[in-house]
């Protein structure tokens, strides 16, 4: 079984579960940006956990065979701290990296005006830094904030295909998959998805879009409900092909719509119809950024 | 240091570049919604003063077929026009040109600067040519304040760009130590595998040299290491090695050489030039210090 993790927060985990998530099939993982649990007061805060996210967090990652790659944004929760705010404006220097496959988490913790104002900012970014968005759903009045979230999508103009809604259930499912965007889910004991659900909602809708996380952070979680999926989709009667499309394509043929992974000297392709190195070839051009005067070419 | 030293060789990219992206492609196109009002990204928004600056850089002298020199000099052309871009255009340039190992033939950089590091440097030149030299410092620091290990990397082994003297001495000192402080070996290598570590003081340079002994950073990547090697480097050593021996562990055959390099009060310096005993693997699975 090979792994590709689409959402877990390795800066909170030990070398342990490096090893462990190795042992298990994990060759390649996104953390994306997100709280740390303690607010931060200020800009230079999130600019030292940005480096860590495309500096030491990788360097760490790779000494246990693990490929690191990382998504950057300001995410909902702290977006309503104006002392933060002042931020946003040097995401696109971070935006610019090699490994830096998603703008995320964005999206909204309690629905405020100023979460959606640095939502719509930051899938402005996306759009002019060519890269996917994973979007965080809220906890609280999820199905509120997921139907509000698709509105932005949609007014944003990016091709849904660019969007993973993340951490959805039963109730936010159906919502989301006639959008378009890609399928999140989090298998996170207690507050999100476990594995006999998951692989329910799977029997149900199909693999297609579908991508499964860990989520694993500084909370109760476990950085292994990847593979503890992959296990329980084949009890139930999936075949090892389908186990390596929900755990390894999907999300690499999500990333690689950034033209960044760094996949090319990892992971044993396992020998499916799908070569993981036909995804990454497909790169797409990567747009000029930002431009800080009238684009000539 | 001439420029030369530390810019790509013409046309020797080495054939396990891959070509990330043809400079010809068209940019992704269509939407482009407005920002929701937070201001230019950068601080230096575009001014065009670019353009000026005729010094060529060495390494685009010829064509080798490939297209990696013809995408190093549009992406060069690029920051002379618009120095304010360098810093989006600065972490793009693997993508944009290519990556792979340099004349040392170490993909990681410890033993040398890797391609992409050469092909960096040159944008640094084009910088330095376009801006103003306070401008220009500044944006140095940001380049390495605001990098990734890669792009740190490219920073340290091109601090020659700067010159020396007390501002570029005092600037290059900051970011060679800020290096040191960290762990990861690819950034050591490059703090102390540069001319510019000069101006780094003398106890500075030695908690950084012998680090590298605690780093997996094969001696061979210190710039100048016989020179600069003092007595009070060789005692550091020699105690280093003690304690391993006291702990019944293995005394590495660098800090035998560095013991050896060391003016003894006692005898003469031993025969080992510091340029390194063969050739050294990059550290691959070394411990947390
Ligand atoms: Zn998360």
């Amino acid at each position: 079984m090979r792994i590709f993790d689409p959402h877990v927060h390795m800066t909170s985990r030990t070398t342990d579960d490096y090893r462990r998530m190795y042992e298990a099939g994990v060759r390649a993982l996104v953390e994306p940006a997100f709280w740390l649990g303690q607010p931060r007061t200020n800009p230079g805060s999130f600019h030292d956990y940005f480096d860590g996210l495309v500096g030491w967090e990788r360097f760490r990652a790779s000494r246990y065979g693990i490929r690191h790659h990382c998504a950057i944004a300001l995410n909902p929760k702290e977006a309503n701290d104006p002392r933060c705010t002042e931020v946003l404006r040097t995401l696109p220097r971070y935006l610019a990296k090699d490994g830096v496959v998603a703008v995320g988490e964005v999206g909204f913790d309690a629905l405020t005006a100023e979460e959606e104002k640095a939502f719509r900012h930051q899938l402005a970014l996306a759009a002019e830094h060519g890269l996917p968005v994973l979007v965080h759903t809220p906890h609280r009045d999820k199905a509120a904030g997921t139907r509000r979230t698709l509105e932005l999508v949609a007014e944003s103009g990016l091709p849904p295909e660019r969007v993973l809604v993340d951490h959805l259930n039963e109730t936010t499912v159906d919502l989301v998959d006639g959008s378009g965007c890609t399928l999140g889910f989090s298998i996170y004991p207690d507050t999100k998805m476990d594995p006999v659900r998951m692989v329910r909602i799977l029997q149900e809708r199909g693999l297609e879009r579908v991508v499964v996380n860990s989520a694993a952070d500084w909370g109760h979680s476990d950085p292994l409900s990847t593979a503890h999926t992959g296990e329980q989709m084949l009890r139930a009667g999936f075949t090892e092909d389908d186990v390596d499309r929900v755990l390894w394509r999907n999300p690499v043929e999500f990333f690689a719509r950034s033209g960044r992974l760094l996949l090319e000297e990892a992971v044993p392709d396992t020998g499916g119809a799908f070569a993981g190195n036909s995804v990454l070839r497909g790169r797409h051009a990567e747009p000029d950024p930002p431009a800080t005067e009238p684009r000539e070419d | 240091m001439t420029d030369h030293d530390i810019l790509p060789p013409a046309g020797r990219p080495g054939p396990n570049v891959p070509l990330a992206r043809p400079a010809d492609r068209a940019p992704e196109r269509g939407h482009q919604p407005a920002r929701a009002g937070y201001g230019s990204p950068f601080p230096h928004g575009g001014n065009g003063s670019g353009g000026a600056a005729e010094r060529s850089v060495p390494s685009m002298n010829g064509t080798d077929g490939t297209g990696v020199t013809d995408r190093l000099t549009a992406l060069v052309e690029r920051v002379r026009r618009d120095p304010g871009a360098v810093g989006w255009l600065f972490p793009a340039v693997s993508r944009r040109v290519g990556r792979g190992p340099g004349p040392s033939g170490d993909p990681e950089g410890v033993l040398g600067p890797t391609f992409q590091d050469g092909a960096r440097a040159a944008v640094v030149a084009a910088l330095r040519d376009t801006v103003g030299p306070e401008r220009f410092a500044e944006e140095v620091e940001a380049l390495y304040r605001f990098g990734d290990a890669e792009e740190k990397r490219a920073v340290l082994r091109s601090l020659p760009l700067l010159g020396r003297g007390g501002d570029a001495d005092r600037l290059a000192a900051g970011l060679i130590a800020d290096a040191l402080r960290g762990n990861d070996p690819r950034l050591i290598a490059a703090a102390l595998g540069t001319p510019a570590a000069a101006a780094l003081d003398d106890h500075a340079w030695r908690h950084g040299v012998l680090k590298c002994l605690f780093s997996d950073v094969p001696l061979a990547a210190v710039h100048g290491l016989a020179e600069r090697a003092d007595a009070e480097l060789g005692r550091m050593a020699a105690g280093y090695a003690a304690e391993r021996e006291a702990a019944g562990r293995e005394v590495p055959a660098d800090a035998r050489r560095l013991i050896a390099l060391s003016p003894h009060p006692a005898d003469s310096p031993g025969t080992d030039d510091g340029t390194g005993a063969g050739p050294s693997a990059p550290p691959t699975t070394g411990q947390e210090a």
